[in-house]
């Protein structure tokens, strides 16, 4: 157990570095929407792909993550007294929230926020049924074991977060 | 990028056209190929294909979690064929063990308008199904094996698919780095 919980600890404080990065990449370009955006979407609103996909995926960071989820994952379904039926939901620092989705089909979703964002979870699995579906299950030159490559399928991404509450309400 | 819009109402389509469509291709593999085995595998992978991608649309559809037991998975596979096909197949002929059950179509879309000759016996018309039920599992972690024991095509009364459940596959465990 102890090691699972150190394991888990160094992958926060690295993703933790990552995220901070980002929020002050954010912070100094505050009039820019677009960069600001364009730089937050890659980086942190990352939608973490199937397990075979992140085991290609060369970055470090990748696997640190996929690691750290699944640690959790593991570490949240046998500490829970009950059977879990949703399992891991979220985790909040003092400084920021992950949420996550996962689909019986083992896809997971992993948004990062503000602490105080709300319904990030809905968001997510619109992520999953507005864009995901459409564009990338339903685009069969999309390989479903690859990155995803298609410019349309990270246009409608934005798209959909820029129209959200949580995207808005944390640019003010 | 003519897409526009990302309704999730079912789009009605004929089905008289899905048939055509689908009998279409069957012909194309049989002129393809000489051997009726390869048709019937060509078919299969053509399922599996389809399945793996189907589930997601499933799964965003319906929002339903995993399966508690594998008469949940016949339930929603039940629900399934309902969603694409407008078919409601009947669950029956359970296993003792509860492994194995029977799906039972009176009626079929994909051989509305379908007879086969008679030197076309070896031949799974519908060959595509049980590739679409073992894809679509194996993406929620389950091993089925699925194939055809009637079909009335073949002069039986109905056509009965049958379900066995394989085992559960475990998520992989990434390659640490150390």
């Amino acid at each position: 157990m102890l090691s699972v919980l150190l394991q888990l600890d160094k992958c926060i404080i690295q993703y933790y570095r990552r995220f901070s990065c980002a929020r002050s990449l954010i912070a100094s370009t505050p009039d820019d929407e677009y960069v600001q955006n364009s730089q937050l979407c890659p980086a942190v609103l990352d939608v973490v792909e199937t397990s075979k996909q992140l085991l290609q995926e060369s970055t470090v960071e990748a696997k640190l993550m996929y690691g750290m989820l699944f640690s959790i994952k593991s570490f949240v379904s046998k500490i829970s007294p009950l059977d879990p039926k949703e399992g891991f939901l979220y985790y909040k620092t003092s400084k920021y929230t992950l949420h996550y989705f996962e689909t019986p089909s083992g896809l997971k979703f992993v948004l990062n926020t503000d602490n105080a964002s709300q319904n990030a979870r809905e968001l997510l699995q619109q992520l999953y049924r507005e864009v995901y579906l459409e564009y990338v299950v339903k685009n069969p030159l999309c390989q479903l074991n690859e990155p995803i490559q298609s410019e349309l399928f990270k246009m409608k991404v934005d798209e959909l977060f820029k129209k959200s509450p949580l995207f808005l309400s944390r640019s003010l | 990028m003519s897409r526009t819009g990302t309704k999730l109402d079912a789009k009605k389509v004929n089905s008289e056209l899905f048939t055509l469509t689908y009998g279409s291709i069957v012909a194309q593999l049989l002129q393809d190929y000489e051997n009726m085995e390869d048709v019937n595998k060509q078919l299969e992978r053509m399922g599996y294909n389809i399945g793996i991608r189907l589930i997601e649309d499933f799964l965003a559809r319906t929002g339903s979690g995993r399966c508690y037991d594998f008469r949940d998975t016949a339930e929603k596979i039940q629900s399934g064929f309902k969603i694409f096909l407008g078919i409601t197949p009947s669950i029956t002929n359970w296993s003792p063990a509860g492994d194995e059950f029977s799906l039972c179509f009176e009626t079929n879309p994909l051989t509305e308008f379908v007879e086969l000759p008679d030197n076309y016996s070896n031949l799974k018309y519908c060959n595509i199904l049980p590739g679409v039920l073992r894809g679509a599992c194996e993406m929620v972690q389950m091993e089925i094996a699925c194939w055809f024991i009637q079909d009335q095509l073949k002069n039986d009364n109905l056509t009965e698919l049958r379900v066995k459940f394989v085992k559960r596959l475990e998520d992989a465990i990434p390659a640490g780095e150390d």
